[in-house]
């Protein structure tokens, strides 16, 4: 069944399109949030939740990219999911390490004196992967949007893990650079 | 800002970039599985073609009659007929004697079987569209090539029967030499096709129609894709509006590179009207 017929059964408030949707993209939200999360279990119910906002969100929504919506609704559920497992000291999915290495871009600090336009930011987070060779927009978008970890990337594109880690490294510090360049300072 | 903020706001980044990375996955998962899927048909063909062969072999052996076992006036014939089959199984022996240079005492029957085995591994192997190193990087990004080869590449796919096609905007002798130098493809292997627009042209009409789709400036664009095969750029439309269509038309600086498939959208047309939001 292609997207277009998924959404309609959406928006006719067919049920066969939770099925659907489970069949064709179950596995790639569950990898998503699997990344985050590190656990199955946790991976599970966040899967089932997504599909349940999937459900509240279309209508009145109409998802341009299905898989990038339900990826980003998943993606934002586990990383909730992560910040409470956090606190409760539970769960270790790679996003730890991740998290870590966006580090080097902000200072940590409250946003109480800079209050950043979040749309704007992501505008220009964007205008920054299209300068980018298409390849190494994906590295990068493998690791800071799915959270793959360094080794499944080295495999996929047949670089060492090394490589893959300096190739993100220089990413990050061009992304700070091209946001410092842009007035922000994160 | 903190690093989970970071991590928050890229989660709003560009779909088309979102879907690109996953693409890319599935497509080298997919060349993953064909690639071993290949060596694995290939292995298990050796495996039931060398004792078929070699059965077919004794069993013919064992139909041959010895001349004892006739009658004498036969004799001649079947003496003549038993010289003959030595003679060209020597031949043969010889012939790959020559060929391999080592194994002398080499039997004919298991030379045959050795032939035929490396027969069907060379056939299956030509079937399959790998490039030298056995990889199947059909796709080929225009970010990925030379200044001087983007300028004329159109773009690549694999076609029904197997075939490593390439798109070229100027299909001279020299520009396909060039690219398939770059792409690690044998020239004799490759069908050429003539296209209109190169492939760094498309993909940067398609980040503009991406952009644009995100930015709200073409509601009426429910779906955008690069098409290497028709060396264009599809996209549904929920309009067939000429005015409306003319922004979409107006990104395509070089012009005919877009073809718009009316669509009926997500929804109907009534559930679109009250709240026509997009993510």
């Amino acid at each position: 069944m292609n997207d277009k017929d998924i959404i309609q059964l959406y928006f006719n408030r067919d049920q066969r399109a939770l099925s659907a949707t489970a069949k064709k993209y179950g596995k790639y939200c569950t990898s998503i949030a699997k990344n985050i999360l590190g656990n199955n279990e946790d991976a599970e119910e966040c899967v089932n939740d997504t599909y349940l906002s999937t459900w509240n969100s279309i209508p009145p929504t109409i998802p341009t990219i299905l898989s990038a919506f339900l990826g980003k609704i998943t993606r934002n559920l586990a990383f909730n999911k992560y910040k409470h497992n956090h606190v409760m000291k539970r769960g270790s999915g790679e996003i730890a390490v991740v998290l870590d290495e966006l580090a080097e871009c902000v200072s940590g600090l409250d946003d109480v004196e800079q209050e950043i336009d979040r749309r704007e930011l992501v505008a220009t987070i964007n205008s920054f992967l299209e300068t980018l060779p298409p390849k190494k927009r994906n590295i990068f978008i493998c690791r800071y949007w799915y959270s793959d970890s360094v080794s499944s990337i080295a495999r996929r594109y047949e670089m060492t893990e090394s490589n893959v880690s300096v190739t993100l490294n220089r990413l990050l510090s061009k992304l700070k650079e091209y946001l410092s360049e842009r007035g922000y300072v994160l | 800002m903190k690093k989970e903020d970071l991590f928050d706001t890229l989660g709003d980044i560009n779909n088309q970039y979102i879907k690109e990375a996953h693409m890319n996955n599935k497509r080298k998962n997919n060349f993953a599985w064909v690639k071993w899927g290949s060596i694995a048909a290939c292995f298990a063909l050796l495996v039931l073609c060398i004792p078929m062969v070699t059965h077919l072999s004794s069993v013919e052996d064992d139909n041959i009659p010895t001349v004892e076992s006739l009658p004498i006036e036969n004799n001649n014939k079947i003496e003549n007929l038993q010289n003959n089959l030595e003679e060209s199984a020597s031949t043969q022996e010889s012939e790959n004697a020559e060929v391999e240079g080592t194994q002398e005492t080499e039997t004919p029957d298991e030379t045959v079987t050795e032939n035929i085995a490396t027969d069907v591994q060379e056939t299956t192997v030509q079937d399959v569209p790998a490039d030298s190193k056995g990889e199947y990087n059909e796709a080929v990004n225009s970010g990925d090539l030379t200044k001087d080869t983007s300028e004329f590449f159109g773009g690549s796919y694999t076609d029904a029967n197997g075939k490593f096609v390439i798109v070229l905007t100027e299909d001279t002798p020299a520009n396909r030499t060039a690219i398939c130098k770059e792409l690690g493809r044998n020239e004799s292997n490759t069908t050429f096709v003539k296209g209109t627009y190169t492939l760094a042209y498309l993909t940067e009409l398609q980040t503009k129609i991406s952009n644009a789709m995100v930015n709200k400036e073409l509601p009426f664009v429910v779906s955008s894709a690069l098409r290497e095969t028709t060396n264009n750029i599809v996209i549904g439309a929920t309009t067939t509006n000429e005015a409306e269509l003319e922004k979409l038309y107006a990104l395509d600086t070089v012009g005919g590179a877009i073809k718009v498939e009316f669509s009926t959208g997500a929804g109907t047309e009534e559930l679109l009207l009250p709240l026509p939001k997009v993510e």
